[in-house]
């Protein structure tokens, strides 16, 4: 195509075609890509889409053809937004803490497992009475012993105390010789 | 230093030498898979600019898209980093999976004639997966000879003297005036013939002639 080759624009052609040079300009004086942004935005309000559309499509080709490389800052910011949205790595005081918590889980069950097996094991009070000949029990005594003030003027809770003490001690003492401790 | 049998791209056997740099990167990719934010940082920082500058820039066009598809690359990467598997060949080949697919998705979401149609991106990613994948300095070189290559096609689809224009004043980055002098023509002529220039390549790109 040469010089008298070229049709002659119309009126329209010739405003959009300055209207495109003066889009790329705009973008040609801003120094960083995302200033060309905003350069084109600036330019959105002037009714000019025609303009605009092949100016972006201009600095698609531009940039296809030689991409600008992104500068290490804005990567290290949106490096970091992206981790600060990552869930975070098990911190070894939770290890622990759930490591602990296992173990005491281990130890309660050992525990009750233990208990299992000597409740099974474990021999009635009867049996174990039986073992043992009569003769060599405490006979429960009468706790009229026990009693030196004249009746009625104790408390009626106080005497039931004593004779409370007095029976349990005998049936600890029998439960100790039926285990053989005596 | 270890030697180990990988397939190049594309079926290509031979032998690789596993350097001290791969085991470095290795480790940083369990530490990264194990939770380890700071390792996966390392990793994001190392290869970010690259997802940019060749994968993302080129097929988006402009810094603001470029920006936002790293962004929602590296939050993909964040969530999917446990389900990376170690193939020794880096990191960097499945981290560009990631932002292609993220960049198809933003050039099927666009209204506007795009250079790369997503469709073609697609199937580039498919073809490339089905092949054993290659090693980073590979895509590298290959996202650059790629972009443009889509490029020269469709200038090729255009009349010769917008295409010139094109080349001088959009991919050479040279001043108005002196690419009118250049062709011969005022610089009012030129405003108009790189308008002529662009709107053909557009609708040649749009009509699917490129």
């Amino acid at each position: 195509m040469s010089g008298s080759e070229f049709p002659k624009p119309s009126a329209k052609e010739a405003q959009e075609a300055q209207a495109l040079a003066n889009a790329l300009s705009r973008r040609e004086r801003t120094s960083s890509p995302a200033m060309r942004e905003d350069a084109r935005d600036e330019h959105r309000g002037d009714g000019d889409v025609e303009a605009n559309a092949l100016a972006d499509f201009a600095r698609d080709l531009n940039v296809a053809w030689s991409p600008s490389s992104l500068d290490a800052a804005s990567n290290k910011t949106l490096v970091a937004r992206a981790l600060a949205r990552a869930p975070k790595k098990r911190s070894s005081n939770v290890v622990l803490l759930f490591g602990a918590a296992g173990l005491a889980a281990g130890i309660a069950a050992a525990a009750a497992f233990v208990l299992l097996l000597s409740k099974a094991g474990d021999t009635s009070v009867a049996d174990l009475a039986a073992r043992v000949p009569p003769s060599a029990y405490v006979t429960s005594a009468s706790t009229e012993a026990l009693f030196h003030e004249p009746y009625g003027s104790v408390r009626s809770s106080d005497r039931i105390d004593r004779i409370a003490t007095r029976r349990a001690s005998d049936l600890r003492e029998n439960r100790f010789r039926a285990w053989g401790l005596r | 230093m270890q030697l180990s049998l990988v397939t190049a791209y594309p079926l290509t056997v031979m032998l690789r030498c596993v350097t001290p740099e791969d085991a470095e990167e290795r480790e940083l990719v369990l530490r990264a898979k194990a939770g380890d934010r700071p390792a996966l940082g390392i990793l994001l920082e190392r290869y970010g600019r690259d997802l940019y500058r060749h994968v993302l820039l080129p097929r988006l066009g402009s810094d603001a898209h470029a920006k936002d598809a790293l962004s929602e690359t590296y939050a993909k990467v964040v969530e999917q980093i446990g389900r990376f598997e170690w193939q020794g060949k880096g990191i960097y080949p499945w981290l560009r999976t990631i932002a292609f697919r993220v960049a198809i998705d933003q050039l099927r979401a666009r209204k506007r004639t795009t250079l790369f149609a997503p469709e073609d991106l697609e199937r580039q990613l498919e073809k490339e997966e089905k092949g054993a994948s290659p090693e980073t300095n590979y895509f590298e070189d290959h996202d650059r000879r790629d972009a443009r290559a889509v490029i020269e096609r469709a200038l090729g689809k255009i009349n010769p003297r917008y295409r010139e224009a094109i080349r001088l004043r959009v991919l050479e980055d040279r001043p108005r005036e002196l690419v009118a002098q250049e062709l011969g023509v005022t610089v009012a002529t030129f405003d108009v013939l790189l308008h002529r220039s662009l709107t053909a390549l557009k609708k040649a790109l749009s009509s699917g002639e490129s």
